[in-house]
């Protein structure tokens, strides 16, 4: 009886003693792969595996798969800030990963007269397609993406940003608050939050009715009080201290300029005193 | 080969020969459907943030995979045969000619090693409580 069971099996893939129950989604994944993988194992000549040797070459397939779009990703990402990869991005990735083991034209790789499309793993790889048999995957797989998609239209179709969002916003973002919902923000809260527009600092700078529009073309809408700095005279002071080693100025004159820094500069007309009267003692002087 | 087929030693424009063997290459990736599905080369490619709206670029990662596969694959067949073949005649016919051909641990760290994988068999755990017993044997 168990026989013709067997056969089946074989002809389907290879024998693989257990089969574990899957759950998560990593595990589904991985076991989708595992499939391809023993197809594979099996068109190369293999009849049965040990399943750590199985695991173990599908973690491998797994890893080859993300290394070679990770890198693929940052390469388009370090020539030009590009999100969406193209074959370039994928050609450098696949040689990345093949310094390993080694191919035609790997040495002149960087040679500014080499060119990335006339690559020789891609012409392996189109060997590579035309010599093997096709063998598709044992059972077709339910888009899983597909099944994701349509639950979250179907969760926000009632909410008007679904239908107002541009194409650049990508798909698998979460749709726009709903506009409905800004009504409840309006409600006075328990700890006195507002919303930012309705906030004290932004009503006195624009029109109650028009929202955003602001009427004051540039001008504040309140007057201020002035506001004046002040630097402090200690930097001026050590400026005229290391002046005075140099050239050697009079010990008076130096202490009046201390003096002048410690005072605050009233207006313009003291300066222009203070500066006539330094004039007169260097004369004398 | 596809890129043979298409060049042309009398032409003396080399490089468009090689452009229309490469596009030539793509298109045909329509056409073929490599032994890894699309849906988990693009589950696992968004998982390390890839993203391209062509179908064939996809295909091309998933053939290169395949490869790459198939690859480590051989090369462990491989290793298998020439190990197989080292044991001495009698007693190799004792074994059944079908179920000589299993992929092992051995063979297969072997064949990695050549790819910059380093992987090593765990020892001391078995896989299953028929583990240790005979291969010949067990299936009884």
């Amino acid at each position: 009886m168990n026989k013709p069971k067997k056969s089946k099996r074989k002809s389907n893939t290879l024998q693989v003693e257990s089969t574990k129950a899957t759950s998560t989604p990593g595990d589904f994944s991985f076991s989708i792969t595992k499939v391809a993988v023993s197809q594979i194992c099996k068109s190369v000549g293999f009849r049965r595996s040990q399943v750590s040797a199985l695991e173990t070459l599908t973690l491998v397939a797994t890893k080859y798969l993300e290394a070679l779009g990770k890198s693929a990703a940052s390469f388009a990402n370090a020539a030009g800030g590009r999100t969406q990869s193209n074959l370039f991005d994928l050609t450098n990735a696949l040689h990345d990963l093949s310094f390993q083991t080694g191919f035609l034209g790997a040495s002149t790789l960087y040679d500014s007269s080499c060119c990335l499309l006339k690559s020789s793993l891609l012409e392996d790889l189109s060997g590579f397609v035309s010599s093997t048999v096709e063998i598709p995957f044992a059972k077709p797989i339910e888009r899983s993406s597909e099944g994701y998609r349509e639950e979250v239209k179907a969760s926000s179709s009632s909410s008007p940003g679904e239908l107002q969002r541009g194409c650049h916003v990508p798909e698998w973002l979460p749709g726009f608050p709903d506009l409905g919902s800004n009504e409840e923000c309006n409600k006075k809260r328990v700890n006195g939050e507002e919303l930012w527009e309705n906030s004290s600092s932004v009503l006195g700078c624009q029109t109650q009715s028009n929202g955003f529009e602001v009427k004051t073309k540039g001008k504040l809408a309140k007057k201020r009080t002035r506001v004046k700095f002040r630097i402090n005279g200690g930097v001026k002071r050590e400026h005229l201290n290391r002046y005075r080693g140099n050239v050697c100025f009079n010990s008076s004159n130096d202490e009046d300029a201390e003096a002048e820094s410690e005072k605050p500069v009233k207006s313009k007309e003291a300066q222009n005193q203070i500066l006539v009267y330094k004039r007169r003692k260097l004369k004398n002087v | 080969m596809n890129h043979n087929h298409n060049h042309n030693p009398q032409s003396s424009d080399g490089k468009h020969d090689d452009d229309a063997a490469l596009s030539d290459f793509l298109a045909s990736l329509m056409d073929y459907t490599p032994t890894i599905p699309d849906e988990l080369v693009e589950h696992y490619l968004a998982k390390s943030g890839f993203q391209c709206p062509d179908v064939r670029l996809i295909r091309l990662v998933a053939v290169a995979t395949q490869k790459f596969v198939a690859d480590v694959a051989s090369d462990a067949l491989q290793h298998c045969k020439a190990r197989q073949a080292a044991v001495v005649k009698d007693k190799r016919d004792k074994q059944q000619k079908d179920k000589r051909l299993v992929l092992t641990m051995d063979d297969l760290s072997k064949s990695l090693r050549e790819y910059g994988v380093n992987v090593k068999h765990q020892e001391y755990f078995a896989e299953s409580p028929s583990t240790g017993m005979d291969p010949a044997s067990r299936d009884e």
